[in-house]
């Protein structure tokens, strides 16, 4: 082992999750953010930069699996590296960043889609109000997965024109009337193209 | 009992909603152990990069996150050289060769000569960066030099931005080449003869013992090398690599390339053989690593990794591979642990 000889500060981390080449070994996973948490042993906002550098932009992706929508998919995660920051969240990590950050980005998509539904979705997942710094039960990542299942699902099932409307809508940021513009529909089309994709689309929340 | 084995191609059809019945039981069981949940993120998160739906903005959001957080941005003020050069002496007028000058002038020969022999130590300017130390350097030109460790740029002292303007790299550079007006070239000697020439441009230069590297952001260079039968023209994003194997090769990066990796002391794998591990921490830090046996050698590590020392790295892919550094008079040596 090298002797750890010079703890003084300390930038380094990892910005994708490596991963080693060794036949069948599955069992025992790299440590590969051992170096972000020496980060953070060192310097708190070292540490929430690399973890921000290396997780915003998959967080970000997963985020639009729930939400359909670039700007809010971004925000939630915005909101939740400024809540790790300033709770301290970073202190109180038993299991892996990823592990929690993953988590707890499910968790905001789906208290947001909650709160814009106005919809109680379904008592079991409505108790998971916190997200809890380690790991949750397993129940909950299932239902997740069912969730964004559920959601891809009523999006692929929207026709053609539809989906169309609703995707340039939600992540090409246009506006109804640049959408009419260049799909050269009416803007009253594209408008109840919007309202029937978002009433489909709290359909699949309001699901069971 | 025998527990069933979770793959990541399982769990990557689970997260498609691809899976079958039973391998979606499987996984719910395997997501009651603390282990299988760490692996279920960690192929989420693979699978997140594999498939992104969109690419957020990653600078922008970590700008803002820093002003919240209350840091200044340490990028704002970097550290700069200015490098001021003086102006060529005025043209002599003719007729001044008397004969009561010619000693003065037989003396001027031979004080020339011992110049031009000393020409590395005034003529040009040369800039130096150590292990770990990048720096950067302001051309008189207005071009700009980021020299990444354990490099070395050269230029002439004197004219410089009049007509062709000449440099020699030894080791990693990015180049910010300022357009002047009259169009002169601009070209990048390396010591495998390869030249740069171009005419206002970004790109980087990697020039190593055994291969030099090029990879253009903006504009457009014309590379000659003795290798390379005629000149290669690069656009936006072309990697061009020579090694020693008299080999050049070009390859398209996309429209914005990878970040350079001395720069943020970053290193990118992508199946490495740890045997090349060892040279780049060589050329970055001048530490040398050697493999106790040619199956360590072989062994590849794939990621991205940042490192300040050679022994951040070091021990990161140490403990990653489940190996051995052993302190040596040279440098490390890397074994399998005794079992």
């Amino acid at each position: 082992m090298i002797s750890d000889s010079s703890p003084g500060p300390i930038d380094d981390g990892l910005t994708r999750p490596p991963a080693v080449s060794s036949a069948g070994d599955t069992a025992a996973r790299p440590d590969d953010e051992l170096l972000i948490r020496r980060a953070f042993a060192a310097d708190a906002y070292q540490g929430c930069d690399l973890l921000f550098r290396r997780y915003y932009q998959p967080l970000c992706s997963h985020a639009a699996r729930f939400v359909y929508d670039k700007a809010v998919a971004e925000d939630i995660v915005a909101d939740l590296f400024q809540a790790f920051w300033q709770k301290k969240v970073y202190e109180r990590i038993d299991y892996s960043y990823r592990a929690y950050l993953y988590q707890a980005v499910r968790q905001n998509c789906f208290l947001y889609l909650q709160r814009e539904s106005g919809l109680t979705i379904s008592a079991e997942q409505a108790l998971y109000r916190e997200a809890p710094a380690g790991a949750s039960s397993p129940i909950d990542q299932i239902q997740f997965d069912e969730l964004s299942e559920r959601i891809d699902t009523v999006i692929r099932a929207l026709s053609p024109s539809v989906r169309r409307v609703f995707l340039l809508s939600r992540f090409e940021g246009r506006r109804n009337q640049e959408i009419a513009g260049e799909l050269r529909i009416s803007l009253k089309t594209v408008e109840a193209h919007l309202t029937k994709a978002l009433a489909l689309f709290r359909n699949a929340l309001s699901h069971e | 009992m025998n527990k069933p084995q979770i793959t990541k191609a399982v769990v990557f059809a689970y997260l498609a909603h691809q899976a079958t019945p039973i391998e979606r039981q499987q996984i719910e069981a395997w997501l009651k152990t603390t282990e299988g949940i760490e692996a279920y993120f960690t192929y989420l998160d693979e699978w997140e990069r594999l498939f992104p739906q969109f690419q957020a903005n990653l600078e922008e959001a970590r700008d803002k996150f820093r002003k919240f957080v209350g840091k200044a941005n340490e990028n704002d003020i970097p550290e700069e050289i200015s490098v001021t050069l003086r102006q060529l002496p005025g043209k002599q007028q003719p007729g001044w060769l008397h004969k009561s000058y010619r000693l003065i002038l037989a003396a001027s020969v031979v004080l020339l000569a011992g110049m031009w022999f000393a020409k590395d130590l005034w003529y040009y300017q040369t800039w130096t960066s150590r292990n770990q130390e990048t720096r950067t350097i302001r051309l008189q030109d207005g071009s700009e030099v980021e020299l990444g460790a354990n490099s070395s740029l050269k230029h002439p002292r004197f004219g410089f931005g009049r007509g062709t303007r000449h440099v020699w790299l030894n080791g990693d550079a990015e180049f910010k080449v300022a357009h002047l007006a009259n169009a002169v070239r601009f070209e990048v000697h390396t010591p495998d003869q390869t030249v740069i020439e171009v005419l206002g441009t970004e790109f980087v230069v990697n020039s190593r013992p055994k291969a030099t590297k090029v990879m253009l952001r903006t504009g457009s260079i014309r590379l000659t090398n003795p290798i390379a039968g005629r000149p290669l023209i690069m656009e936006p994003g072309d990697l061009v690599t020579i090694t020693t194997e008299k080999k050049v090769q070009k390859k398209q990066l996309g429209p914005q390339p990878a970040r350079t990796n001395w720069k943020n002391q970053q290193f990118e794998f992508q199946d490495t053989p740890l045997k090349e591990v060892a040279r780049q921490l060589y050329d970055t830090y001048g530490v040398k690593v050697e493999m106790a046996g040619p199956k360590i050698l072989n062994r590849t590590i794939s990621g991205t990794f940042q490192a300040e020392t050679a022994e951040d790295l070091l021990e990161a892919i140490t403990l990653m591979m489940k190996l051995e550094a052993e302190e040596t008079p040279e440098g490390y040596l890397l074994r399998q642990p005794a079992e």
